[in-house]
């Protein structure tokens, strides 16, 4: 049964992946400055698609207050 | 994220995740997609291993959206209605996105726990066998370089990641990285009863190749998962081939291959690909290569 657990543990750790960044205090060391300098630039107009493969504008996201966080699965 | 999303949405805000390049890729197994189809069913692998109930939305295969934001492999954003950005982070990060909402839309208490959310994620896909063939050595600071499909009438089931070592972009004298991966969401695996895999490849001329065919080692599994990998001398001659024209230079490889699919057919493969010798910024890193397979994928 061991094995099980680590298979079970792995599985975990493989899906917290992308929220490895997420943890409080554990920010990784790799800064990306250009980031932060978007603050209060205007969201760049480029096609996209949603998750079924519909054409989506950047520029449909406003409208509200919109959170995006940029992900993928590994 | 998961929490703030759930307490947000009430107060009017929405959310996203945008799917771009892999960051890692073979990290359980998954490989870059080839076209936007390939990327929307990493999306929705994402959505199915995640259990996530944040929408999530694709950007195009040029990546131009993570770029214009700054390349960041897990950045985050707040946007206002007007679609100004008003806050970002190199690192998504829930503790510091929470205190911003809170200051612009006010604080939701008490706030949800992850344990209220009853989340499902699943595993990632089940692969035949892995860890069967033996990984090659590789040089330290290899980099990705451009890979091109060429159009196939049939999906690239297997998928070609190549790379250079730093020796070969200083010195012109390195290593040159040929990696055939199975793609797991497309539920194939190698057919180890037929030949195995053979690829040749052209370089043009200022350009040496240490072998200009190769052939995968003989599995005697009947079928497996693990990569067919090469490892190949490459020298550059400048007198022969300038440095525009390098940069301009394309190999052309062909590979032959026999895969079958998890639903029970087998065939036989033949694609193409042309590969630059400039880095790939969309390509991520690979992590842990050389290590043999294991946890979950070996079962």
């Amino acid at each position: 049964m061991w094995y099980k657990s680590l298979i079970c543990l792995t599985w975990i750790l493989g899906l917290s992946t992308i929220s490895f960044a997420q943890q409080a205090g554990r920010q990784p060391s790799v800064q990306f400055p250009q980031v932060v300098q978007l603050v209060g630039k205007p969201l760049p107009d480029i096609s996209i698609l949603n998750s079924e493969g519909k054409p989506l504008s950047t520029a449909d996201l406003r409208g509200q207050h919109t959170v995006l966080v940029f992900g993928c699965l590994t | 994220m998961e929490t703030v999303a759930v307490d947000y949405r009430k107060k009017g805000v929405g959310f996203y995740y945008i799917y771009k390049a892999l960051a890692h890729p073979e990290h359980n197994g998954y490989v870059q997609p080839f076209n936007i189809q390939e990327r929307l069913l990493h999306v929705a692998e994402a959505k199915r291993t995640l259990g996530s109930s944040i929408e999530w939305i694709c950007d195009n295969m040029q990546n131009e959206f993570k770029q214009a934001l700054g390349g960041a492999p897990n950045s985050q954003f707040v946007i206002d209605p007007d679609g100004k950005i008003i806050s970002a982070s190199s690192w998504s990060n829930p503790t510091g996105l929470r205190e911003t909402l809170a200051a612009l839309v006010g604080e939701v208490a008490p706030p949800t726990t992850i344990a209220e959310l009853g989340l499902k994620p699943l595993p990632p896909p089940r692969l035949a066998a892995t860890g069967v063939i033996a990984r090659p050595q590789m040089p330290s600071s290899m980099r990705a370089i451009l890979v091109k499909p060429l159009p196939s009438l049939e999906p690239y089931y297997v998928k070609l990641r190549a790379e250079v070592d730093s020796g070969f972009m200083q010195e012109g004298l390195g290593w040159l990285y040929l990696g055939f991966h199975l793609d797991p969401l497309l539920g194939v695996h190698w057919n180890n009863l037929a030949p195995p895999l053979e690829f040749s490849i052209e370089t043009p001329e200022g350009l040496c190749i240490a072998s200009s065919r190769g052939l995968a080692p003989v599995v005697k599994t009947e079928a497996d998962a693990d990569p067919r990998e090469f490892l190949l001398g490459l020298e550059w001659d400048s007198k022969i081939l300038s440095r525009a024209e390098f940069n301009q230079a394309e190999l052309i490889l062909v590979v032959n291959y026999y895969a079958c699919h998890d639903n029970g057919w087998c065939k036989p493969f033949k694609q193409r690909y042309h590969i630059q010798l400039v880095p790939d910024r969309n390509a991520g890193s690979v992590r842990s290569r050389g290590r043999s397979g294991g946890g979950f994928r070996n079962r």
